[in-house]
């Protein structure tokens, strides 16, 4: 109990350090000394000190065998819809008292939090990447306008992604949901007066809230029928076969659990910028690059994927082939459209769309029937991975963006390699490890389990091997573009004298956090032989155990493992059951190897590739771009999902508009207009008759309020004296009159 | 005379309310008054305690002390005003402070 | 002596107090002789207030009446007033007035007491109140006290406020 107690205080610190900070720099920001960033970074290097205690914790769980799970709730709402009531008592148990916490009644919406493995690594994730941003952002946005406004909005960012990792149910995970989107909003808007950002800030904001519709009807769905929000009374439900009735949508046929988990990955689909809801994400990079690196790269991003990591034993398998269609889709679409980017940030953010297509594709593939448990680990493992480079990539090109005077087309570039060394030695590291630089970096790990689960799914599903190749062919495109973005900027003669003369390596407060970086995207974070764990699994697949639905008996309450749970820890056993052989983490040994030599050859041919246009210039790109023209224009056009959206969205949006427009002018109009003719009439017959009659009136009347006035002013002396005799002889007078003596 | 009865009180707490009326019109000094005004609140003090005893309920003592400290508010606001209005007029005599009259 | 001829003699000594300390409060001609007549006021309603078995009130009168307001007034004249701080009454006709007002309102406050109030038993009370005050004043009271005291904490402001120097 005192061990469960204090983890979960520690994640009520980390959640409640960056809320106060966010409190106090947004109220008081104009009279602390350097607008309070002190404040909200060192808030947040002290939580980032109790995330690596947590996940120190849990490492050391997972060396006794054991997973951590810890869990707290409270109730917060009581709510008496007769539904939720006999949903309750539909699910057998549901509101069971467990050892931790009292009973609650029918009905009684309970919110807390829950830590376990992936808990603890996300928090360490966010708690790091938001560190590092924050310091990093002191020196990147020195001097600007609003730079206690943007601290608070950091500090309110990280405080509400904390709030959403920690979440044990669907209703405050939705909040804090809700919540980083608009502070994403804030942020990519914080340069408002530029119309393009502020563009960009409602773009973003709406294309989420698209998605997040979707989400929100998700979990009504489930809240309806399961009558809680939390995950383990959903994951029940369901287990016991709740949800499965059938629904049609649009013609399709579906489980009504079906359709949840699609609304659910609507709003993930919105939030992780997939096909066709990415457009946003690219237009985010208007905000400042240390915002892009935070949110629009490292955590905000992975939410969706989170959500679905979180939400995966929900999914049903139909719905997870869903995941895995567009997760693939989003991967390949968007490498090939960062081929053509120009600005650097442009690049990183379609390759940060890539990249979160696969991880929904390894989540995708990894469902528990007939899927590929590899997949699920390797999903969330990128994500981690994809996490500390990433950031490191943005915060790179925000020290060259920095050096270049916010110039952003890699065209101005070149040479820079020997202007800032730092900057490109770390930039280098990041680019390896994104496309997968064999055993050397973390992304290599990640990202080919991710392709070799997808290559397995396809074994043992033929119809669906393309998700395989698929992803085997963006992650080609990845390393093409990478290093095109790395030969164009770092290497080659400088096409800009003038930006190249001022160049200059940025201030250590940019510095350190890309080094701090470069060393979590080493290898060594992605292997199975780190932190002294020399067996089979890596230190992820120890603490992040995907929760079965299938193996898991029915009755789980055993009493010796509710013992267990009391003191915060379950066995592992205890989740894996007697389906856990059948639903080994580990790949076919064919479909590890063929993934092997696939993203190492592709590795390689993305590499020559551009080093033989970009570096040696034996093949020249515009002429490539000549050959292939219509394919060129339309990938510059982004495969035209923006113009799609306006033709199919915004224009008959537009023309609904203007034909409302038309109704208010020629009907609307016209009858006010009567209306205000006939006013007109009317009132200059009755100006008439006030003219002569009534003003007649008005003026005696207002003649004998003034002489009345006139008279009663005697009485206002302005002294107290008076008015309290007065007072008091009011009071007699009504004394005598009424009191019957 | 005696026993002491709940008039005796209230009767003590009429006369205050009374001399707070009387100084409240006689004096000139805005002091005085302030002075007066305090008596007045005394005076409803003893009312409320007295009756709170004959009831044998203590709202009324609760009340008393509301009253107590809305007194040392007052007090502290009245007093700044007045130091303003000798700032202003080099007086404290109310009857020179009528301007807003005119 | 009987307990009620002892609270009898006390209440009368106290009534007195009252009514001298009172005279001197409003018809004295120095405002500083009033001031210190209004301690034994002050005083003298203190005794009622232990003489009802008000402990708590009693004390609180003399620490916040005495302590603090009567030290404010004296300051509030020190400030104010050049010398001499002799500062009288009005004119003869409001100060006839004046003395009209208050035996009306006396007079008026005496008839209806004597309606309702007449001769009622004061019930003695025997234990502290201090406990079942301050479990009022936390529980059932806890919000108007606590607005009391923010009120307290406005007063205090706006005092600094108004008083502070204009002058840059």
């Amino acid at each position: 109990m005192a061990m469960a107690d204090y983890f979960i205080h520690l994640c009520i610190a980390i959640f409640l350090l960056p809320l106060t900070a966010f409190v106090v720099v947004a109220l008081f920001h104009r009279r602390l000394p350097r607008h309070g960033d002190w404040i909200v970074i060192s808030f947040m290097g002290v939580a980032l000190i109790l995330a690596l205690v947590i996940f120190a914790g849990a490492l050391n769980a997972a060396a006794h065998q054991q997973a951590l799970r810890q869990h707290r709730s409270w109730e917060w709402l009581l709510l008496n819809f007769p539904k939720a009531n006999s949903a309750e008592t539909g699910v057998a148990g549901a509101a069971a008292p467990s050892a931790l916490e009292g009973v609650s009644p029918a009905g009684a919406v309970r919110v807390g939090i829950l830590l376990d493995g992936l808990t603890a690594v996300m928090l360490v994730v966010v708690t790091v990447v938001s560190f590092l941003v924050f310091l990093y952002s002191s020196a990147y946005l020195k001097g600007d306008v609003r730079y206690g406004r943007y601290y608070a909005c950091l500090s309110l960012f990280a405080t509400s992604m904390l709030g959403l990792v920690l979440s044990d149910n669907l209703l405050t995970l939705y909040i804090f949901w809700e919540l980083v989107g608009f502070c994403s909003y804030l942020l990519i808007g914080h340069w408002f007066e530029r119309k393009s950002a502020a563009d960009a800030a409602i773009k973003a904001f709406i294309t989420t809230r698209i998605g997040d519709v979707g989400m929100l009807i998700g979990i009504l769905l489930i809240y309806s029928s399961v009558g809680s929000f939390r995950y383990e009374d959903i994951f029940r439900y369901v287990q016991e076969g709740g949800m499965s009735d059938s629904v049609s949508i649009l013609g399709l046929e579906g489980s009504l659990r079906f359709w949840a988990a699609v609304g659910l990955f609507f709003g993930a689909m919105g939030k992780s910028a997939q096909f066709p809801l990415h457009v946003w994400l690219p237009d985010a990079m208007e905000g400042p690059t240390p915002v892009s690196a935070l949110i629009h790269a490292a955590t905000m991003v992975a939410a969706g994927v989170y959500l679905v990591g979180r939400m995966h034993p929900f999914f049903p398998p139909e719905a997870l082939l869903f995941v895995a269609y567009i997760g693939a889709i989003t991967a390949a679409l968007s490498a090939t459209i960062a081929l053509v980017m120009d600005d650097i940030k442009k690049v990183l953010a379609y390759s940060t769309i890539s990249q979160l297509g696969y991880m929904m594709l390894g989540l995708g593939v990894g469902g528990e029937v007939g899927g590929v448990a590899a997949g699920f680990l390797f999903g969330l493992f990128h994500l981690t991975t994809h996490a500390f480079f990433k950031a490191g990539l943005f915060l790179g090109s925000g020290s060259v963006i920095h050096a270049a005077h916010h110039e952003q087309s890699m065209w101005q570039y070149g040479g820079l390699a020997r202007k800032l060394p730092v900057t490109f030695a770390t930039f280098l590291i990041f680019t390896l490890s994104l496309c997968g630089f064999p055993y050397l970096t973390s992304g290599f790990f990640t990202k080919d389990g991710i392709i070799g689960a997808a290559l397995q799914f396809g074994m043992q599903h033929p119809s669906h091997r393309i998700l395989g190749w698929t992803a085997l062919g963006a992650a080609g495109l990845t390393s093409f573009y990478m290093f095109r973005l790395i030969f164009l900027t770092f290497f080659g003669r400088p096409r800009n004298e003038h930006l190249y003369h001022h160049a200059h390596e940025s201030p250590w407060a940019m510095v350190l956090p890309l080094l701090v970086l470069a060393v979590l995207s080493l290898g060594f974070v992605g292997s199975n032989r780190t932190f002294g764990l020399l067996h089979e699994d890596s230190w992820f697949s120890t603490l992040v155990k995907r929760p079965s639905l299938v193996a898991h008996p029915a009755e789980s309450a055993l009493p010796a493992e509710s013992a267990a749970a009391a003191h915060g820890m379950e066995p592992v056993a205890a989740e894996h059951g007697a389906g856990h052989t059948a639903d080994s983490i580990h790949l076919l040994p064919e479909a590890h190897h063929q993934a092997l030599v696939g993203s190492i050859t592709v590795f390689l041919a993305g590499l020559i590739g551009a080093a033989l246009v970009y570096y040696f210039q034996w093949i020249r790109a515009d002429a490539i771009a000549r050959i292939f023209r219509p394919v060129y224009v339309l990938l510059l056009n982004k495969w035209y999902m923006d113009h799609l959206y306006r033709a199919c969205v915004i224009l008959p949006y537009l023309v609904f508009c203007y034909f409302i427009r038309l109704v208010d002018t020629y009907v609307i109009d016209a009858v006010v207009n009567f209306w205000g003719w006939a006013g007109r009439a009317g009132a200059w017959l009755v100006g008439r008759m006030d003219l002569e009659i009534v003003d007649g009136a008005v003026n005696g009347t207002a003649w004998s309020t003034g002489f009345a006035g006139r008279i009663l002013r005697l009485t206002q002396t302005g002294q107290v004296r008076n008015y309290i005799l007065i007072l008091v002889a009011g009071a007699t007078a009504l004394l005598l009159l009424f009191w019957k003596i | 005379m005696y026993p002491i009865t709940l008039t005796h009180y209230l009767a003590a707490g009429a006369f205050l309310f009374a001399m707070g009326v009387v100084a409240c019109i006689a004096r000139r000094n805005a002091v005085g008054i302030l002075i007066g005004i305090e008596l007045i609140l005394n005076a409803a003090n003893v009312n409320l305690v007295a009756f709170a005893r004959y009831w044998n309920n203590l709202d009324g003592e609760v009340f008393a002390i509301i009253v107590i400290i809305l007194a040392a508010c007052e007090a502290a606001v009245a007093l700044a005003i007045i130091i303003n209005l000798f700032r202003g007029f080099g007086t404290v005599e109310v009857d020179y402070a009528s301007k807003l009259k005119e | 002596m009987s307990p009620e001829i002892v609270q009898a003699v006390i209440f009368y000594f106290l009534a007195a107090m009252l009514v001298v300390s009172c005279a001197i409060v409003v018809f004295s001609h120095s405002i500083v002789n009033a001031c210190f007549a209004l301690l034994f006021t002050l005083l003298a309603v203190a005794g009622f207030y232990a003489l009802l078995g008000a402990d708590f009130l009693a004390v609180t009168q003399v620490v916040v009446y005495v302590g603090g307001i009567l030290v404010l007034l004296l300051f509030g004249i020190l400030l104010t007033s050049p010398l001499p701080i002799v500062l009288g009454v009005a004119t003869r006709r409001t100060y006839y007035l004046a003395v009209a007002a208050g035996a009306a309102v006396f007079a008026m406050l005496m008839i209806i007491v004597r309606a309702f109030w007449a001769g009622q038993p004061a019930v003695p009370e025997q234990q502290s109140t201090l406990e079942a005050l301050g479990m009022l004043l936390l529980g059932k009271y806890l919000f108007p006290f606590e607005f009391a005291s923010l009120t307290l904490l406005a007063a205090l402001i706006g005092a600094a406020y108004l008083v502070r120097r204009n002058d840059r």
